[in-house]
């Protein structure tokens, strides 16, 4: 087979797809990769830091597209509406209303980011000095201005907002923002020497090889303070400053602070928009009301009921940025085995 | 005065916006040391004094953080010095050392 006559179309030029495109053409597939914004990278880009490491997300991105063989074609402002499976071959149709040939398509859709609006308790998009977690990265690395005009002397980092939580539609936790939440509340620290941070949470998750020693950092170098509680009320003082409501439920009692900043950690969700049709049918596991399921979670976690059509990424799921790219450079694998034996 | 089967309780609320409690910017307790703490409740499940007069290191070090003091040092003045809390605490807190510190400062 030549296999550079091949063309596999990637969809979502974020972290996965641009991972998955480097390998993909080291084997010497023809690889078209579509993006729906005007530059490729996707959330991963506007991050300032991710952990463990603390790389820029720019920088990481920029070592793909380094790396990166002449091969990749990337497609930017191009939305796919619908990929559509023919015998062995699909369509993959664009808002522009184009179409495209591929023998294999892997949807690295990612996710999208929970709309903190929709808690209004917490205050988003009322008081300027409530930002997401999302905006803070951007602030601090500095792609965005602040809200706040002097520095911040107190903090409070929200967890869980979206996730875990059966009213926004969310039963699952999002996994990777205990983490992040730890981490801002150190950046918060390190850019702001004379500020105090809270962290409110429902768990700490500190999942995995030194997230826990973070979470000890924070506590001893930095001071941060965990309170355990659910903040259930803001509102803003006579100065401008958040009032926050909750309950210290280690204590039982209820808690009362004030601070100039509230960092709401948002989760993840599945995006809207993109249909998968099999011969005229349209397949209701792509519906995007939950992340797209594998074949299954073990050994075929990037199959989909459909031969030629792979999952990679956060479509699948929360994901942190080390893992995407793991599941990145597995769908690979199973993307040419599939094309071999086809 | 009319019976309501109930009353309201003094001193009930948290407010982080009084300033730290004074046993940690009295330098009575090592900051650092403390702030190690995760609130298991390892020490205090342990401990035998949680059953006859409910000690528990863990609620009056959060109670303490959270600016709540007053029940600090007659705690600290039922604590045994067993030590059995240190040998289980997760974070390596030497839980009797504290006691005994409060014990003998003036505060
Ligand atoms: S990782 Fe932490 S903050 Fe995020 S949803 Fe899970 S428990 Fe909540
Ligand atoms: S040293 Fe004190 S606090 Fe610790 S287990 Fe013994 S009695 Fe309890
Ligand atoms: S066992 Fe240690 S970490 Fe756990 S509550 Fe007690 S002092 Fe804190």
């Amino acid at each position: 087979m030549k296999k550079h006559n091949t063309q596999i179309i990637i969809i979502g030029g974020g972290l996965a797809g641009l991972e998955a495109a480097k390998w993909l053409v080291q084997y010497h597939y023809k690889v078209v990769v579509m993006e729906q914004e005007k530059i490729a990278g996707g959330h991963v880009v506007n991050w300032h830091s991710l952990y463990p490491g603390g790389i820029r997300g720019d920088e990481l991105i920029n070592n793909i597209f380094l790396t990166k063989d002449s091969m990749v074609q990337i497609l930017t402002n191009q939305r796919v509406t619908k990929v559509e499976k023919r015998d062995n071959f699909f369509w993959v149709h664009t808002s522009q209303g184009e179409r495209l040939f591929a023998e294999a398509v892997l949807l690295t859709t990612g996710f999208k980011l929970f709309n903190a609006a929709l808690k209004e308790e917490l205050g988003y998009g009322i008081f300027p000095n409530v930002v997401t977690s999302a905006e803070v990265e951007q602030i601090l690395a500095s792609r965005m201005k602040p809200p706040w005009q002097l520095p911040p002397r107190k903090v409070a980092i929200i967890h869980c907002v979206g996730s875990r939580d059966m009213k926004a539609g969310n039963m699952y936790c999002s996994k990777v923002c205990c983490m992040a939440g730890v981490k801002t509340a150190i950046h918060f620290n390190q850019q702001y020497p004379m500020c105090k941070v809270y962290n409110f949470y429902m768990d700490l998750r500190m999942h995995g090889n030194s997230y826990e020693a973070l979470y000890l950092k924070a506590q001893t170098e930095y001071g941060v303070q965990f309170i355990r509680g659910r903040v259930s009320e803001l509102s803003a003082d006579q100065y401008g400053r958040l009032v926050l409501k909750s309950e210290d439920t280690l204590l039982g009692k209820p808690l009362k602070l004030t601070v100039d900043v509230v960092v709401l950690m948002v989760g993840m969700e599945q995006r809207k928009g993109l249909v998968v049709s099999d011969r005229g049918k349209e397949l209701a596991a792509f519906d995007g009301q939950h992340f797209y399921e594998p074949l299954n979670a073990y050994d075929d976690a990037h199959k989909t009921c459909l031969p030629g059509l792979f999952l990679g990424g956060a479509c699948k799921g929360p994901m942190s940025a080390t893992e995407v790219i793991v599941d990145a450079r597995a769908a690979v694998q199973v993307i040419d085995q599939y094309l071999q034996n086809n | 005065m009319v019976k309501f089967g109930f009353s309201v309780k003094d001193n009930r609320e948290i407010n982080l916006d009084e300033k730290e409690p004074f046993v940690i910017e009295a330098g009575v307790v090592d900051v650092a040391e403390v702030d190690r703490c995760i609130f298991c409740g390892a020490c205090s499940a342990v401990c035998p004094q949680l059953f006859s007069t409910g000690l528990s290191f863990r609620k009056q070090l959060l109670s303490a953080r959270r600016g709540l003091t007053s029940e600090l040092k007659i705690a600290a003045g039922e604590c045994l010095m067993c030590n059995k809390c240190q040998l289980v605490c997760p974070r390596d807190i030497n839980i009797r050392a504290i006691w005994l510190n409060l014990l003998t400062s003036n505060i």
